[in-house]
């Protein structure tokens, strides 16, 4: 029992440790947004109607090579600024996937079957463009305008931000710390979780589950939520089901991992209302899970 | 001030792993740049954080929001929770001893066995390229064509390489193939040991009857009889969390005196068998010792680090 805490408490520090890094960049990222995007900025230059922001986003998010961790307190910064939420969720289901680094290692673990990584990047685009729908449906078209706004966060009242100003960089660094620590502290109990459930549970036994079509996909996905591996490092971990499992069960868990798991569920549900989390995860999986059913049935 | 505090807590708990080296217990060596990042960056914020308080000290009245941010909209607990939670980790990086994942891990996560490729009668060029550029991975033999794969390669490695400035030498495997065969034993070394036992197993005829000298360590499952246990290595591609377990049969008389997880080294002959259906890799083992555990006990998906822009 001991043991294997102890080994719990390894794979815990190390998951804290591989993360802190990119924590605090997303942190200092979000303060920049915070401090050097105008309030009207988002209001003035985006389309009137917020569907039409989907498209950008996610062609902006295929752009910036941010993780899981880093994106959540960005997309809050840019949420409380203005941005539609349906973007805001376009963001967080495509940008850990569409980057250059998750590509690359995608590609090295799967060269011998590239159809896999060609499905994880054209179904990561679709179910990121169909979340932002759903969640547009459900929320931006319902909900009045600025109820984000009410998200409490301080430095509200001052003008634009001077680029080459003390005051300002006293501002970012300060905010960043605060930030680091707000999301540090859902990420370590995300963390803790994640790291008892690898050394408690027996994926062994999980895998002996998988028999028909529509089980397989659907316990990669909770093993993907329940691993929570880093989107740089899971292509490796899913090569090595390849055998076992069938394509598309491998990709459900390439793409679903990125978006939700354990640790990013702590964090997101402690940065934006409930309402929105639960609407946002059952998106997430309904579309992952029955775009993937569909396309074995299609014969992939 | 306890965020100050904390702060320097951090960066002094990862400056006690890398001064130790234990870090290694914990990230693959691709991730140690950013974790130097980390690193500096807790020091950075901390030095900052404690310089704002003497300021503070000094001129009181200029600064009436030292940082109003998160104080504002949190319940009574919620700095409590937030430093009790920040905690521990601080603890465990201070006073837990590291520990190898072990045997009781590999049981939960599962081991991948070496497999033998199938081979068919003859080699011709074509399809031993295609081959070799498949020993990425090892269970998928049975499930992937080689054909399939063949058309496909030239063009994704132009791909990687106009795109990602990625590029790999094809020949990469072959060579290492006829390194390993020039040698007398062949030596597994650590750095290698991903590359050389897919190297082994995908042209195990080459192999065949070799004598190969490898370390790892004993994991038993319920299936192996009295003489056998796998010599198995744990290899991490950024953190602990994505670990997976490589084991090789071993077979040979005397082996059930070696303790599970303990350290073994052996010596033997290359052979395949088949087991539950699938033709694995296997060795006879010669010579058997036991061993301490090595300096650096996990292995990399070395070629991949190597590739990457």
């Amino acid at each position: 029992m001991i043991s294997t805490l102890n080994t719990s408490g390894m794979i815990f520090l190390s998951i804290i440790f591989e993360s802190a890094p990119f924590i605090l960049m997303g942190a200092f990222f979000s303060s920049l947004v915070l401090v050097f995007i105008p309030k009207e900025f988002f209001s003035k230059y985006l389309p009137k109607n917020p569907l039409l922001s989907i498209p950008p986003a996610l062609l902006l998010s295929a752009v910036f090579p941010v993780c899981e961790c880093a994106i959540i307190p960005v997309i809050r910064g840019l949420v409380r600024k203005g941005m539609p939420l349906c973007a805001g969720a376009v963001f967080l289901v495509a940008a850990p996937i569409l980057n250059p680094i998750v590509l690359a290692s995608s590609f090295y673990a799967f060269r011998f079957d590239l159809q896999v990584v060609a499905l994880r990047f054209g179904l990561a685009a679709f179910v990121a463009l169909a979340v932002g729908l759903l969640v547009y449906i459900f929320l931006d078209s319902r909900t009045s305008k600025n109820s984000f706004q009410t998200l409490p966060m301080s430095f509200d009242k001052e003008p634009v931000n001077k680029f080459f100003s003390l005051s300002s960089w006293k501002k970012i660094f300060d905010h960043s710390i605060d930030e680091f620590f707000t999301v540090g502290k859902f990420f370590i109990l995300g963390a803790g979780i994640a790291s008892l459930f690898q050394t408690m549970l027996s994926q062994q036994a999980i895998f002996n589950l998988s028999d028909s079509a529509f089980i397989s996909p659907m316990i990669m996905m909770v093993m993907a939520y329940i691993l929570s591996l880093c989107s740089t490092a899971d292509a490796f971990v899913a090569a090595s089901f390849a055998g076992t499992f069938p394509t598309m069960s491998i990709v459900a868990f390439l793409i679903f991992g990125p978006m939700l798991d354990i640790k990013n569920t702590a964090m997101l549900l402690g940065y934006f209302p409930v309402r929105f989390v639960m609407l946002f995860m059952a998106a997430v999986i309904s579309v992952v899970y029955l775009s993937v059913v569909a396309l074995q049935f299609l014969g992939f | 001030m306890l965020k100050a505090f904390f702060l320097l807590l951090l960066a002094v708990v990862q400056v006690k792993m890398i001064y130790t080296g234990e870090i290694l217990y914990y990230l693959a060596p691709q991730m140690l740049p950013f974790f130097y990042f980390s690193t500096f960056s807790f020091l950075f914020l901390s030095a900052y954080k404690a310089m704002l308080i003497l300021l503070q000290n000094e001129l009181q009245k200029n600064d009436p929001c030292e940082c109003g941010c998160s104080e504002g909209h949190e319940s009574v607990w919620g700095k409590p929770v937030m430093y009790a939670l920040f905690t521990i980790p601080l603890a465990l990086g201070f006073f837990m001893p590291p520990k190898l994942l072990d045997s009781a891990l590999v049981e939960k996560k599962g081991i991948i066995y070496q497999q033998v490729a199938p081979r068919s009668a003859d080699h011709d060029p074509d399809e031993r390229k295609a081959a070799q550029d498949q020993t990425i991975d090892h269970e998928w033999w049975e499930d992937y064509e080689f054909e399939s794969s063949k058309s496909d390669l030239p063009e994704e490695q132009q791909t990687l390489k106009d795109e990602l400035g990625i590029w790999y030498e094809p020949d990469h495997y072959q060579q290492l193939t006829e390194a390993l065969l020039e040698q007398e034993v062949i030596i597994v070394d650590d750095r290698g040991f991903l590359d050389i036992m897919l190297v082994i197993s995908a042209y195990q005829d080459k192999f065949q009857g070799r004598e190969v000298e490898l370390s790892g360590f004993v994991y038993r499952d319920m299936a192996m009889s009295e003489n056998e246990l796998a010599v198995t290595r744990t290899a991490i591609t950024c953190c602990l969390a994505d670990a997976s377990f490589y084991g090789i049969l071993i077979r040979g008389d005397g082996l059930n005196v070696f303790p599970t997880d303990s350290w073994i080294k052996v010596r033997g002959i290359i052979d395949q068998d088949l087991v539950f259906d699938q033709n694995m890799l296997m060795i006879n083992s010669i010579e058997t010792q036991a061993i301490e555990t090595p300096e650096s006990p996990y292995v990399y998906p070395y070629l991949y680090r190597q590739y990457m822009p």
